[in-house]
């Protein structure tokens, strides 16, 4: 049974970066490397990034500072602590916007507790020994700069969006607010921009068949944020002059009206008069609605003595409980959900002017 | 019987009767790893040579392995005082009297419904609180000492005068044996060396502890 669903997407990248080395007996041999590259990275970590610096087994934070001025006292201190990983990952769990970096050479003894936990997706491991750290699928690349920083997983965790998609077995979105968006092919897609937020009203069968994907450059992928929420876009009425409320009135019981301008009959179909030759793009029949406001569809409903307009922005319309109507060349597809294959088609009904839409509105498209 | 717990989160049983509490469990790898993780004597090297001995299992997979995987075993009774000062004031080993009479209140203390409740609060440690699950799942246990492995557990260093020996009644798939810790001399390393049967758990004696329930 399909459900509405509000969901809001929001891509979090890492807001701060955490720097794990390993200075500890096993990794003697390769601190001058790890101190190196971890030097290295530090400086090429963006300035808008915030920046520690952890030692296996010490969950104290240092800054880059500390690194760059006292790093043979910090190794001093650190060096006879085990290859232990808890102690500093039990405060870094608790940030949820903090991407991890270990430079180590060797095991960790612990890491494999970390397996499938909100921050194993965030470490990534870089190892100066040639072995295999844990069949757990931690993210893990050749430990230098370049291959963290641009190309490795870390990247992922940084870069910039080049793309958004929200898709989905059987979804089918019939509002959004971010009008970056698009409705390609099944999928929400917006690119290149800043913003990426919006929040998303989609007709599903399950929440759960509702994703999100980032990609950046480089063609990289990863799950982008998308959470549940509940959600009302704001409808603002206004009221038609009483000479379009007649009009109104007309096309709808009659599937004609009189038209202000060529005072000629016309049917409901045609919303723009093109009696004026020097109009080539006719002249709307509604004075009170302005064609250029740039909305995609056009709400109309009886109130009371009057009939109340509202402009709405979004290139799709929910037209009932299986219906969604999508902005294209001028009119709108219609939309048909098939309940034996649970997708989504371009049905047989068409968009016609004055389209029945939920509670008791009608739609049209000027 | 209540539970308290150590700055870890791993829970201790309060014995007002002997004036001390006692450790839920023998001590784990995880709780020892907090202990090598400062600067001290015992680094990797040191931790290679126990791993060697008993592999470590992981607490987030604990059906993946033997349970005793879990805790703390081939370590000498010197290095098991060495947590224990780490541990804090008043913690030891058990003296050989001390663990004879925790282990017969053990044995006739019968496990309630809600015996475990006090595990359940946040300030549990999830691995103290997924291996006591493992042992309820695996062993059934009936008793207290059933469920603290002092039965199905390891043989456990503890101070015998001047000396030290271990006491313990492992399950025969690790150990096979008929010890009867309540009739039997304590037991001691076959060459002086690490043996991976030999593990430990730590005592708490009291001073005053005006009834906190932080150790």
């Amino acid at each position: 049974m399909l459900r509405e669903t509000w969901a809001r997407v929001d891509i979090s990248r890492a807001s701060s970066l955490a720097f794990v080395l390993d200075c500890s007996e096993s990794a003697q041999r390769h601190w001058p490397n790890i101190l190196g590259l971890a030097l290295n990275l530090l400086r090429r970590v963006p300035e808008t990034c915030q920046c520690s610096v952890y030692f296996l087994g010490d969950a104290q934070a240092y800054t880059r500072d500390n690194l760059r001025q006292d790093s043979a006292r910090l190794y001093n201190d650190h060096c006879r602590r085990a290859s232990v990983i808890s102690p500093l990952l039990e405060t870094l769990a608790e940030e949820k916007n903090i991407a991890c970096v270990v430079l180590l050479a060797g095991n960790i003894y612990d890491l494999e507790d970390w397996v499938n936990t909100p921050i194993a997706e965030r470490l990534v491991l870089a190892n100066f020994e040639n072995i295999e750290i844990t069949d757990a699928g931690f993210l893990q690349c050749e430990p230098n700069a370049d291959e963290i920083m641009e190309s490795g997983p870390l990247a992922a965790q940084l870069g910039a969006p080049s793309r958004v998609e929200v898709f989905g077995t059987g979804i089918m979105p019939f509002f959004w607010d971010n009008p970056s968006y698009r409705f390609v092919d099944g999928k929400l897609v917006a690119e290149k921009i800043t913003d990426w937020k919006g929040h998303f009203g989609i007709l599903c069968f399950s929440e759960n068949d509702i994703k999100a994907t980032v990609i950046i450059p480089g063609n990289r992928k990863r799950d982008a944020d998308l959470t549940l929420c509940s959600y009302a876009p704001g409808i603002v009425w206004q009221p038609l002059s009483h000479a379009d409320a007649a009009l109104f009135r007309q096309a709808i019981q009659h599937g004609k009206f009189d038209c202000p301008i060529c005072k000629q009959q016309h049917s409901r179909q045609k919303l723009r008069c093109f009696d004026d030759p020097k109009r080539l793009l006719g002249s709307c029949v509604y004075s009170s609605i302005d064609p250029r406001s740039g909305a995609e569809f056009v709400l109309l409903r009886e109130s009371g003595q009057t009939v109340e307009f509202s402009y709405h922005i979004c290139k799709a319309l929910r037209i009932n409980e299986e219906n969604v109507a999508v902005r294209f060349e001028g009119t709108a597809l219609v939309y048909e959900v098939d309940h034996t294959s649970l997708s989504w088609r371009i049905g047989s009904q068409k968009f016609e002017q004055y389209q029945p839409v939920r509670d008791g509105n009608y739609a049209i498209i000027l | 019987m209540q539970l308290y717990f150590d700055r870890m989160g791993f829970p201790f049983v309060r014995l007002d009767r002997l004036s001390l509490s006692v450790s839920l469990l023998p001590v784990t790898k995880v709780q020892f790893e907090r202990f090598i993780a400062q600067p001290n004597s015992f680094g990797d090297a040191w931790y290679e040579e126990i791993l060697q001995i008993n592999p470590r299992l992981s607490w987030r997979r604990p059906d993946a392995g033997r349970r005793e995987g879990l805790f703390i075993t081939g370590v000498l009774q010197s290095e098991a005082i060495a947590y224990a000062s780490w541990a804090g004031t008043g913690f030891d080993l058990p003296s050989l009297k001390e663990w004879r009479l925790i282990f017969q209140s053990m044995t006739r203390a019968r496990l309630a419904k809600n015996s475990l409740r006090g595990l359940e609060g946040e300030k549990v440690h999830p691995a103290a609180r997924a291996i006591v699950e493992l042992i309820v799942r695996q062993a059934q246990p009936r008793t207290w000492s059933e469920l603290t492995l002092m039965e199905g557990g390891v043989i456990e260093w503890l101070r015998d005068g001047p000396v030290f020996g271990g006491f313990g009644k492992p399950r025969p798939q690790f150990l096979p044996n008929v010890f009867n810790p309540l009739y039997d001399d304590p037991r001691v390393p076959l060459h002086d060396d690490r043996s991976p049967y030999f593990g430990f758990r730590l005592v708490h004696r009291w001073s005053i502890n005006a009834g906190g329930d932080k150790l």
